[in-house]
């Protein structure tokens, strides 16, 4: 869906903010962000929901809301968008214990426990080992490399991973990645279901057309077999 | 007006709402406040760029590896131990002195974590995102990485669940630098194609 996250190609955005730049930014600049991200990350392990789930409530989001927030505001407005649809956590549950807490605060750089706990291993297992996304083949791929195809002029308000700067965009197959698990399938109906990965080359004149005011580049994206039609 | 200074909740608001959320998690039995802790201390402290230069180093000084690295990414970077969420499926990329690789996710943030740590906020952030696809040598300037006017520009969107890794030249004056010292000059920035490796 083309919704407040699928930015490529917009204008007015501005420059990168000088700030970012610095190297030495940490991993996490407050210790909110850290923690958004690892409990997000534990409650997707033990199976609260999927990580397609996730980016799809990102995708929701309303624009002002989605361009004028901290990065870990979109995952904090998904995550309780995702738990309180499927009736695992209410928003009104969690303000209700907003209201009832009390103050407190989050410790920065926390260690690990000591001794581990059993979920914590679990996690420490999972971050690395990871999740593969791959899955076997249930029929043969319809294109390789060198075919030249255009992707197909989708509109869907339903959760894809296809940008919407290269809808109608010709381009030309340069890797067929194998089958890996359907994002739609996964976020809407929470099943793996096997769909042809490709990354597709495009020239810069392809995407924006006119002439090339700064050089002439190409541009990859790995978009998935039924968002592409052949173009002889 | 901009992401940094500008927020739609108060920092502190978003604290609050966290806090909430991860209690509640708890309590549900989804997380636990020990496991928290565990990760976020994994991401800070076990997970980071130094994973990716030491694969950038092997490659530098060892042309089979480079050859393995480019064929199949995934294997070569697994022989590393660098296996894990978002680290499960790579393409490397290298450049060459008329190629140069940058990496975007212009959907979200998709980065590879065990290899490279927590996307830094640029790579998170709209500005970024946005104009990688569209006019890349301009970022790259920002950056400060002038690029000669022969040298094409590859920019790879990572949209699905594939992850990059750019693997920079190898700088001037570094012959007979050892593995870890070559490690050294290869910062987070250059294995997403936003600088060069570091001189020496």
């Amino acid at each position: 869906m083309h919704g407040p996250h699928d930015v490529g190609g917009r204008h007015g955005i501005g420059p990168v903010i000088e700030e970012f730049k610095d190297r030495d930014q940490p991993s996490f600049r407050y210790p909110f962000e850290g923690r958004m991200h690892a409990v997000t990350a534990t409650a997707i392990v033990n199976g609260a929901f999927n990580l397609d789930e996730q980016r799809h409530g990102i995708e929701l989001m309303p624009w002002a809301h989605y361009t004028d927030s901290n990065y870990y505001e979109h995952w904090l407005y998904s995550v309780e968008k995702v738990l309180n649809d499927k009736g695992i956590i209410s928003h009104e549950e969690i303000d209700e214990r907003v209201r009832t807490q009390g103050p407190g605060s989050m410790t920065p750089n926390p260690s690990k426990p000591e001794p581990m706990t059993e979920m914590a291993e679990k996690m420490m297992t999972v971050l690395w080992a990871g999740a593969p996304h791959d899955l076997p083949e249930d029929k043969p791929a319809r294109y390789k490399a060198g075919d030249r195809v255009r992707v197909r002029n989708l509109n869907t308000a339903s959760h894809n991973r296809l940008p919407g700067y290269l809808n109608l965009r010709p381009g030309t197959i340069h890797l067929h990645y194998g089958a890996f698990h359907d994002p739609a399938a996964s976020a809407h109906e929470q099943v793996d279901r096997p769909h042809h990965l490709y990354c597709v080359k495009f020239s810069r004149e392809e995407l924006w057309g006119g002439e090339a005011r700064d050089g002439e580049f190409d541009l990859y994206a790995d978009l998935f077999e039924d968002y592409l039609e052949p173009n002889a | 007006l901009n992401n940094e200074t500008k927020s739609w909740m108060a920092l502190e608001d978003i604290e609050a709402r966290v806090r909430a959320l991860e209690s509640l998690l708890v309590e549900k039995g989804f997380a636990e406040h020990e496991a928290v802790d565990a990760v976020v201390s994994a991401f800070e402290n076990d997970m980071g760029p130094i994973n990716g230069a030491k694969v950038v180093a092997r490659a530098w000084t060892d042309p089979e590896y480079k050859k393995w690295l480019l064929e199949d990414a995934t294997a070569a970077i697994a022989d590393m131990g660098f296996t894990g969420l978002q680290s499960e499926h790579f393409l490397a990329v290298e450049n060459t002195d008329d190629r140069h690789n940058m990496i975007v996710c212009t959907l979200c943030s998709c980065y590879p974590w065990t290899l490279l740590g927590i996307p830094p906020a640029w790579f998170k952030y709209p500005q970024y995102r946005a104009r990688a696809v569209e006019e890349p040598r301009d970022v790259l300037r920002e950056f400060g990485v002038e690029l000669d006017e022969k040298v094409k520009i590859d920019v790879w969107d990572s949209s699905a669940e594939i992850r990059y890794l750019v693997i920079p030249k190898r700088p001037e004056g570094t012959d007979g630098m050892s593995v870890d010292e070559l490690a050294k000059l290869v910062s987070r920035e250059a294995m997403t194609g936003v600088a060069l490796a570091d001189s020496p």
